[in-house]
């Protein structure tokens, strides 16, 4: 990424401790395990442990797959709480025997090779009953043709338990998986101040050992049965609406005969809402190219890997987001209402009568009016935000849901609300013309 | 004559040069032959042969781009089936939709089937992105995806506005009236982007045909190829987001 001139990830330090995932894995930098103590960071691309120290030494990059990113430097402190018992993941629970954990990153046939383990017994057998390792061949190699030939005699019907014999499990949520997911995590609520680090590095490491505790699921039939089963649905459910639901078809165009109203199709009827609000040349082309350059830049501000994959990133996120829906919301609609009671370009013009001149007129109503009123709405959002003190991800949900909710909202207000003349209307009112 | 029992043919079918020669594996039943099944599938293969648990739960994806990707693939097969019977020619085009919902043996399902899923692709497509913005899958390393995302978003819109001119009615001719008045407003360049979009002053054949090849040939294909880009992208970024 880097060499395409965007900045590289950010990605936290994690401590390592007895009980860590990776502690005794082998760093692909310097070939010594890692030890309790020491400090690691994964790779956010294939999740490689490695030192700290090796990977500012590769130039911050992975020593596996060389993605870049660099260390965040909050959290880096001895975790007093990074694995409490009570955290912890429970596979490796209490056992004091490390569980030495090596990714198998770059295996011939595999993308996402599972975890190879070397694993003294008894943690071994622990790991197995947590149902979400499969393996006993104990494996520690540091070389990666050795890892990758370790991966293929796992992967290529070895001596393996767990793999084999869960086949015919359909892809329920495991314990694991769900806590990976956040979906039942415990509210990682942050407090407004910095948190205690040691409660940061626990989030963080307890979700990475949960994520690299998953098992490796072969695509078939995991994968290639639910996209199956779904792409059946679809056309099930799409012949049976196109059996009964004719497509709209008008009489022959007429150039002479307008419709009234004339709408664009649907999803462009939120653009056609700004029209009736501000000058074509806003509406039509300026918001939403503004729109999709600023949608493209969005992983390029928030560049913090640390909360991929969680639904909002927990329940902060969550908030944030619900905020900023009914806000989005209430403003869309309290703008909408008042351009409709009082004309916000008739009053205008009445209260500064020297704008007469048409065109004068035209770029105060229609254009600087309306810029300043959305550059106030969206300053406003971040102003509601700001107290609790978000973080990037935070500020980016805020923004996001309010052009998510914008644009639907308007969309649904163009389709079922504007009638005759693009005047209001309740849906089950006289004057509508079709949707389709 | 002894009747064969199923079994006794399944076997033979199986066991025949012919049958051999197009698949190679057996029935996956064991872990070495799924592996091989997708590695050496050229459809499956665009698949991991592994893929995290945490990654294939419903409630993580939703299905969302696999059922975009789906409603493509029906609206490409759909789509060919109306081009054997359209006509882009503002004398024809009309009449031809009508031939086709009256005359033609399922055609209204085909019209209907395509128009459904076009309008389906769109509500996907944004929803799919919605999921992957709230699950923060668009951070690095997949912020380019996510650019190649919003393309795609772009394409699908375009592909959709495209078709919507091509029955030439009412409906679709002011429609499209609407779409290139709010283009023509860019700022300096407003009467050349119009012209660009109508290929003339106002909607008339040459917009018709211009319309029609775009959502025909080249939007299809600039789609399928960002498509490409972005499923090899899922793979190269090391496959579905998960918790770090
Ligand atoms: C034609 C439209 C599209 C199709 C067919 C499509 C298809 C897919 C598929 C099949 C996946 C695999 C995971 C999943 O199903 O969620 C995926 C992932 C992804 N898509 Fe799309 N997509 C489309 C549009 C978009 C858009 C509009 C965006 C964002 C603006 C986007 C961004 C991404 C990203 C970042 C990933 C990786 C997600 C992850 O790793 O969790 N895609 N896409
Ligand atoms: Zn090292
Ligand atoms: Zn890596």
């Amino acid at each position: 990424m880097a060499a395409d001139g965007s900045k590289p990830a950010l990605i936290s330090v994690r401590q390592t401790t007895a009980e860590s995932k990776w502690a005794g894995s082998t760093c692909p930098k310097c070939s010594k395990p890692i030890q309790p103590g020491e400090q690691a960071v994964l790779c956010p691309k294939c999740y490689t442990p490695q030192h700290r120290d090796c990977w500012a030494d590769n130039g911050n990059k992975c020593a596996v797959d060389g993605t870049p990113a660099n260390v965040l430097h909050r959290g880096a402190r001895p975790a007093a709480g990074a694995a409490r018992p009570s955290t912890a993941p429970a596979a490796g629970d209490g056992t004091p025997a490390p569980a030495h954990v090596t990714s198998t990153e770059g295996a011939a046939a595999t993308a996402e090779p599972p975890p190879v383990i070397s694993a003294p017994a008894a943690p071994a057998a622990d790991l197995a009953a947590t149902g979400e390792l499969s393996q006993p061949a104990a494996v520690t190699a540091s070389s990666p043709a050795v890892r990758a030939e370790a991966a293929v005699t796992q992967t290529t019907g070895g001596p393996t338990t767990g793999g084999t014999s869960r086949p015919a499990r359909p892809p329920a949520p495991a314990p694991a998986g769900g806590r990976a997911n956040g979906a039942g995590r415990p509210a990682p609520a942050r407090p407004a101040t910095p948190a205690a680090p040691g409660a940061q590095v626990s989030r963080t490491a307890q979700r990475s050992a949960a994520r690299r505790s998953q098992a490796q699921l072969t695509t078939w039939p995991h994968l290639l049965m639910p996209e199956f089963i779904s792409s059946v649905l679809l056309i099930i459910g799409l012949t049976v609406m196109a059996w009964f639901i004719n497509a709209p078809l008008e009489e022959h165009s007429n150039p002479n005969r307008t419709p009234n109203p004339s709408k664009a199709p649907w999803y462009f009827l939120n653009l056609q809402e700004l029209l009736l609000h501000m000058h074509p040349a806003l509406a039509g082309v300026i918001i939403p190219t503004l729109a999709v350059v600023l949608l493209m830049a969005i992983p390029y501000l928030d560049i913090n890997s640390d909360e991929t994959g969680v639904w909002f990133s927990g329940a902060r996120g969550r908030r944030v987001f619900w905020i900023s829906a009914i806000y989005t919301t209430v403003m869309n609609l309290a703008l909408i209402m008042i351009d409709k009671v009082i004309g916000i370009r008739a009053s205008v013009e009445t209260a500064l009568p020297f704008l007469k001149t048409a065109w004068l007129s035209e770029i105060v109503t229609q254009t600087m009016v309306p810029t300043a009123i959305i550059w106030a709405v969206s300053v406003g959002l971040y102003l509601i935000i700001a107290p609790t003190r978000p973080t990037v991800r935070e500020v980016m949900i805020a923004y996001f849901t309010a052009f998510a909710v914008t644009w639907v909202l308007l969309a649904i207000i163009g389709s079922a609300f504007r009638g005759q003349g693009m005047e209001l209307f309740w849906p089950w009112d006289r004057g509508m013309n079709r949707i389709g | 004559m002894r009747v064969p029992t199923s079994t006794q043919v399944s076997e033979f079918v199986r066991n025949s040069r012919l049958w051999r020669s197009i698949f190679r594996y057996s029935y996956p039943t064991d872990r070495r032959n799924r592996i091989m099944t997708v590695a050496k599938n050229v459809f499956l293969h665009l698949h991991p042969n592994f893929v995290p648990r945490g990654a294939i739960r419903v409630t993580y994806t939703w299905c969302l781009g696999g059922l975009s990707f789906m409603l493509f693939l029906i609206l490409t097969v759909t789509g060919v089936l109306l081009m054997f019977y359209y006509v882009p020619s503002v004398t024809r085009a009309y009449q031809d939709i009508k031939d086709l919902e009256t005359v033609v043996t399922f055609g209204m399902l085909m019209r209907n089937m395509h128009r459904w899923s076009a309008h389906g692709m769109v509500i996907t497509v944004f929803l799919h992105m919605c999921r992957v913005f709230y699950t923060g899958s668009y951070k690095p390393p997949r912020e380019f995806n996510w650019v190649v995302g919003v393309i795609l978003f772009v394409l699908t819109l375009l592909l959709s506005f495209t078709g919507y001119l091509l029955p030439w009615d009412q409906l679709a001719f002011w429609a499209i009236t609407v779409g290139a008045t709010l283009g023509g407003a860019a700022p300096l360049l407003g009467p050349q982007v119009n012209l660009l979009l109508l290929a003339d002053y106002e909607i008339s054949q040459n917009t018709l045909i211009r319309w029609y090849t775009l959502h025909v040939i080249a939007l299809p294909l600039v789609l399928s190829l960002f498509l490409a880009v972005h499923f090899w992208r899922v793979r190269q970024d090391g496959g579905i987001s998960q918790p770090l």
